[in-house]
């Protein structure tokens, strides 16, 4: 019975494949907030849609995109950024990035943090990210 | 003779037109506000003599600031290596009321900021307000949400800009803040400090 449970579990996970790859916070004091930014690839056959995350990190955590207008910057909550098959969403900045509101201690370079993104499909998926002052 | 002057100082006004583009005096407009030592300073009167590259920002900001307050190190880091002397930085927050000069300390030390030549401002609203007017910077506040335990959190829609002040404190050139040509804007230093 369990193994006829993880061929079915392996079966259902093997059509929605997410990969995360060049994951980054960007350091901040504690009760600032940041960013989390990374590259995910959707690796499945079917489209797959970013609807959540979640940090231990910080009190609240959104997903966010930063926007121009006017010559002004901004940012707005973003909901069900749709990932193509095979497609990419690069979370990075003056973009899409998860946003780490209210941290709970200071993110100081090199230290690692835990992001876990939410996918329709894929489901929660856990992603440890290294913290640094900046890239570009 | 008289047409071939006529078009070599043509060509001398213009080309100096074009290296800054505009002229602005804001020296007439000095306020007082605090930096992160809560050393209080008339701004921009202070840096009359200086080349000043000044930002306006917000700590709370997770994206676009944290580029502008990045790109504003790299030019620190590339005036020092080219030993450009009299140049000076300023980021100026329009959320002083969040922004104390602790918060611009933390800030300070979070981002590993040389503060030698580079000071981060807070003040009154109104005078944080009348700088922001003098040098048409607008940063709007956002929608107000709160945390599991209550704490507001808001931010604001701004302008995306560095600005150059000369040495006689006119405003010479505006930049993008978060995506610079950092070797555009060093000719440009360089072209203030002959």
């Amino acid at each position: 019975m369990l193994y006829f449970l993880s061929i079915l579990l392996f079966i259902f996970q093997s059509d929605a494949k997410i990969n995360i790859e060049n994951q980054w916070i960007r350091s901040a004091s504690k009760k600032m907030n940041t960013a989390f930014f990374a590259d995910i690839k959707n690796l499945s056959e079917k489209s797959d849609t970013l609807y959540k995350a979640a940090s231990p990190l910080a009190k609240l955590v959104q997903v966010h995109e930063t926007f121009e207008e006017n010559g002004m910057m901004g940012m707005r909550e973003a909901e069900n950024i749709e990932i193509k098959p095979g497609g990419i969403l690069k979370l990075k900045p003056r973009s899409y990035h998860v946003m780490l509101i209210g941290l709970k201690k200071d993110l100081v370079e090199n230290q690692i943090g835990e992001v876990t993104l939410y996918f329709k499909h894929a489901g929660a998926v856990k992603v440890k990210a290294s913290i640094k002052n900046m890239i570009q | 003779m008289k047409y071939f002057l006529l078009t070599l100082i043509s060509l001398i006004f213009f080309s100096c037109q074009s290296k800054f583009p505009e002229k602005e005096f804001v020296g007439d407009s000095s306020k007082k506000i605090v930096n992160q030592d809560s050393v209080s300073v008339d701004f921009p009167a202070k840096y009359k003599g200086k080349i000043l590259l000044v930002s306006f920002i917000f700590t709370n900001c997770p994206d676009i600031c944290p580029l502008t307050t990045h790109n504003l190190q790299l030019i620190q880091k590339k005036v020092k290596e080219e030993k450009l002397e009299n140049v000076s930085f300023a980021a100026i927050s329009f959320d002083p009321e969040r922004d104390t000069p602790k918060v611009l300390k933390n800030f300070a030390e979070a981002r590993s900021l040389d503060l030698s030549n580079y000071n981060l401002f807070s003040g009154k609203r109104e005078d944080v307000n009348h700088l922001m007017e003098k040098f048409h910077i607008v940063a709007i506040p956002g929608d107000t949400t709160f945390t599991e335990d209550g704490e507001p959190v808001y931010f604001f829609t701004h302008t995306d800009r560095i600005t150059l002040v000369d040495q006689d404190l006119n405003v010479r050139k505006s930049y993008r803040g978060s995506e610079i040509n950092l070797e555009e804007i060093i000719t440009d230093i360089k072209n203030l400090g002959d």
